[in-house]
């Protein structure tokens, strides 16, 4: 609980610290009752767009001003390809050719020839596709097989019908169709008995899954071990 | 051990380990409407309202009230409680957590020419659904036992032992670690070579089996909206939202069942079975709405919600660790990874998901609709949502599926339909104003979304809160009581009764929107 009242508190510090926020406004709009038109001042913008659009040659100041990189504009010829690395101050600024153009230093990153590791006959294992499966037949047929006590209709066997953890023989009387004791030989409308019938004319190999094709036997561990 | 639940939001979880692909259907539309904390005080009712960044993902047309610029943010923080009654055991797990409702960027520009009043454009990004929980339940059980869905998934499978044992297995999950580790096994009874999961074995001799389940699921859906509304002349207000939702979801489950007898040689001593799944997955979806105001204190809303088209991967995997016992009584234990199963990797399948298209009809009282602040008095607001739950549609979108995937998910489609039904869900609330302080109400429902009857499940909300609105910035703050019913069942089995726990979710949430108006 104690983590509930961090919480709390620290909403209200954002919720009062936020609150000395400056607004010049003294009515604050509110949107869901009514919202006025936004003031947009375009004799501002259209101002902007004087300066903006003036001059080429202040523009390109303007732009060297805010950034370094914008100074030697004109000096940039080679920026692709031949004469790579030669500029105002001798060199082209690269991070990856940064050193082999001195010569001072050793870069790791960089090596003249490209490196392909692509191996178009390297084995890739398949990858298993089997989806998520439920038993659907589950959800079509009833669940319910036996009365409600009160109302005498089906009903689905919920916790509280099942309230004996004593596991007396109240349970199954009530709700096996048939005895434990036939139990095993239990056979439902619709065949559904665990007789181990596996498709002969399966072939082993339509079992797996994979958008590959290759799959190996898994032997079991003997049993008693 | 505690557990996690929504904020708002306590999507209440299904909890079931056989059967989750057709539960998937309701937890990627069973959950409450999202929103800032002033639409969730008001029951979450925004199908006609607007003038709030949650219309973005409610009624778009509502957007179209912005003629100035917000920024929210909404945090969310949870602190509910999981019950659950399974054959008369009641277990109880708290959880706390935070997320994030609908937080982003709105911009209203008007009056303009064409003739059109005004536009609004909007950014934002919602935690759609919350779906972090965690559940846990045990009971005793003398009828059945969570390893015969095992033998019984085996025999309908028609395939042997050796075709299930394979580095490339079709049912690497759950029939090939119980062959593997003997939970279950070919057993000749009367001549007859049948299945038999070993648990069965003490169950036939009367005895019972203890039985813990667990479920944790972490993640959610999340929605990034791109929304924009027209409003002609303060009559009509028309919008869309292009969402693109975004799921992920991890789920754990975890299956223990042990021997409750005194018996040393009855073949079986306990298993752990743990199950995991991870779906990552983005789509699409539209959201249309449209706004009518009659007369200035009364605003009458429609919204279609297409279906979300999300396309996703799931990456799965299981474990096993089974402990029997020899005839002489001596232990036995094997343990196994589906990896073995799966290539020596957890096992792939693409899949994608659409959720029900949903309509929402609305209506507010708005007292007034004026620019004057102070005689802005209150709102009433109610929403009725109709979507049929039945309507979630699973189907692959990829080459690589398994060979009977594709007639799987189309029955898989069919027992949705049959499985779920439409339903009704009731927002209603309302605000009073008093200048910068607002005070709200509100309260919404959930209708059952099963077919049957017998399944009982509904989500009501009661919420309250407080609004500050002056100079420029806005916060408000909500406490929202849920109350949950679910059920879940651990497991099924098609030649067995099956029985299942009751789940309950109670506890509250708060909701935090703040925001900053320029």
């Amino acid at each position: 609980m104690k983590k509930h009242y961090l919480y709390f508190a620290l909403l209200a510090g954002i919720l009062f610290s936020a609150c000395t926020s400056s607004y010049k406004s003294t009515q604050m709009v509110d949107d869901v009752y009514y919202s006025p038109a936004r003031n947009i001042n375009t004799y501002d913008t259209r101002q902007d767009d004087v300066v903006r659009y003036a001059d080429p040659d202040e523009r390109i100041i303007r732009m060297r001003t805010y950034d370094p990189r914008w100074r030697y504009l004109d000096y940039d010829y080679n920026y692709y390809g031949y004469n790579y690395g030669y500029n105002y101050y001798g060199h082209n600024y690269s991070p990856y050719y940064y050193g082999y153009n001195t010569g001072y230093y050793y870069n790791p990153f960089y090596y003249p020839v490209p490196v392909y590791t692509y191996n178009p006959y390297a084995y890739i294992t398949p990858r298993n596709t089997a989806i998520r499966k439920s038993n659907l037949a589950v959800y079509t047929q009833p669940r319910s097989t036996f009365s409600d006590p009160k109302t005498k209709s089906p009903a689905v066997i919920s916790s509280r019908d099942l309230y004996n953890n004593s596991n007396s023989s109240y349970n199954r009387r009530v709700i096996l169709p048939e005895s434990r004791k036939s139990r095993n030989t239990y056979s439902s409308p619709d065949n559904s008995t665990r007789s181990y019938e596996p498709r002969s004319s399966t072939p082993s190999s339509s079992s797996g899954n994979s958008s590959g094709s290759s799959s190996g036997s898994v032997n079991r561990p003997g049993r008693g071990n | 051990m505690k557990k996690i639940i929504p904020v708002v939001i306590c999507l209440s979880i299904t909890f079931s380990t056989q059967a989750q692909t057709v539960e998937d259907a309701k937890l990627y539309s069973w959950y409450p409407q999202n929103g800032t904390a002033r639409i969730l005080a008001v029951g979450g009712a925004m199908g006609s309202l607007g003038g709030d960044i949650s219309a973005t993902f409610v009624n778009p047309a509502g957007l179209g009230f912005y003629r100035t610029r917000d920024i929210v943010v909404s945090p969310q923080f949870s602190f509910l409680q999981n019950s659950a009654d399974f054959r008369g055991t009641h277990t109880s797990l708290n959880r706390n957590m935070i997320t994030l409702g609908p937080s982003g960027y709105v911009s209203g520009i008007g009056p303009n020419t064409r003739g059109r009043k005004s536009v609004a454009l909007a950014i934002a990004f919602t935690q759609t659904a919350n779906l972090n929980n965690y559940i846990s339940y045990t009971g005793l059980n003398n009828y059945s036992s969570y390893a015969e869905r095992f033998a019984e998934e085996f025999a309908k499978s028609g395939l042997s032992i050796d075709e299930v044992l394979n580095t490339n297995s079709s049912i690497p999950y759950t029939v090939a670690p119980a062959l593997y580790t003997y939970l279950i096994d070919t057993v000749r009874v009367n001549g007859d070579l049948q299945i038999r999961a070993a648990t069965e074995n003490l169950l036939d001799a009367g005895n019972a089996l203890k039985q813990q389940f667990s479920k944790e699921t972490k993640g959610g859906i999340y929605e990034l909206g791109i929304g924009a509304a027209v409003n002609t002349n303060d009559k009509w207000l028309f919008g869309g939202t292009l969402g693109l939702p975004i799921v992920n979801v991890n789920t754990t489950t975890t299956a223990i069942e042990t021997d409750t007898s005194s018996s040393t040689s009855n073949g079986f001593k306990s298993f752990s079975y743990t199950d995991h799944y991870k779906v990552i997955g983005g789509g699409v979806n539209l959201k249309l709405g449209v706004i009518f105001r009659p007369r200035e204190y009364i605003r009458i809303g429609l919204a279609l919600h297409s279906p979300s088209f999300i396309f996703t991967s799931e990456e799965h995997s299981s474990s096993l660790s089974t402990q029997l016992e020899s005839p002489s009584g001596a232990a036995e234990n094997y343990s196994v990874s589906s990896n073995t199963f799966t290539n020596g990797k957890p096992g792939e399948a693409d899949y994608r998901i659409s959720n029900p298209w949903k309509a929402i009809l609305s209506a507010s009282y708005v007292l007034r609709e004026i620019a004057d602040v102070s005689k802005q008095k209150g709102f009433i607001t109610a929403d009725i949502e109709f979507l049929n739950y039945g309507a979630s549609r699973f189907g692959t979108y990829t080459s690589t599926v398994a060979p009977d995937a594709k007639q799987y998910y189309k029955d898989l489609n069919q027992v949705v339909k049959d499985y779920y039904k439409s339903a009704l869900n009731f927002r209603v609330g309302g605000e009073l104003k008093f200048n910068t302080i607002m005070t709200r109400l509100g309260f919404a429902y959930y209708g059952n979304p099963y077919k049957d009857n017998a399944l009982k499940a509904s989500k009501t909300l009661l919420s309250a809160g407080l609004g500050y609105r002056d100079k420029g910035f806005f916060a408000d703050l909500t406490y929202i009581y849920n109350l949950s019913k679910d059920n879940d069942f651990p497991y099924l089995l098609q030649d067995r009764q099956n029985t299942f726990s009751q789940l309950k979710t109670t506890g509250g949430s708060m909701a935090a929107t703040i925001g900053f108006k320029f």
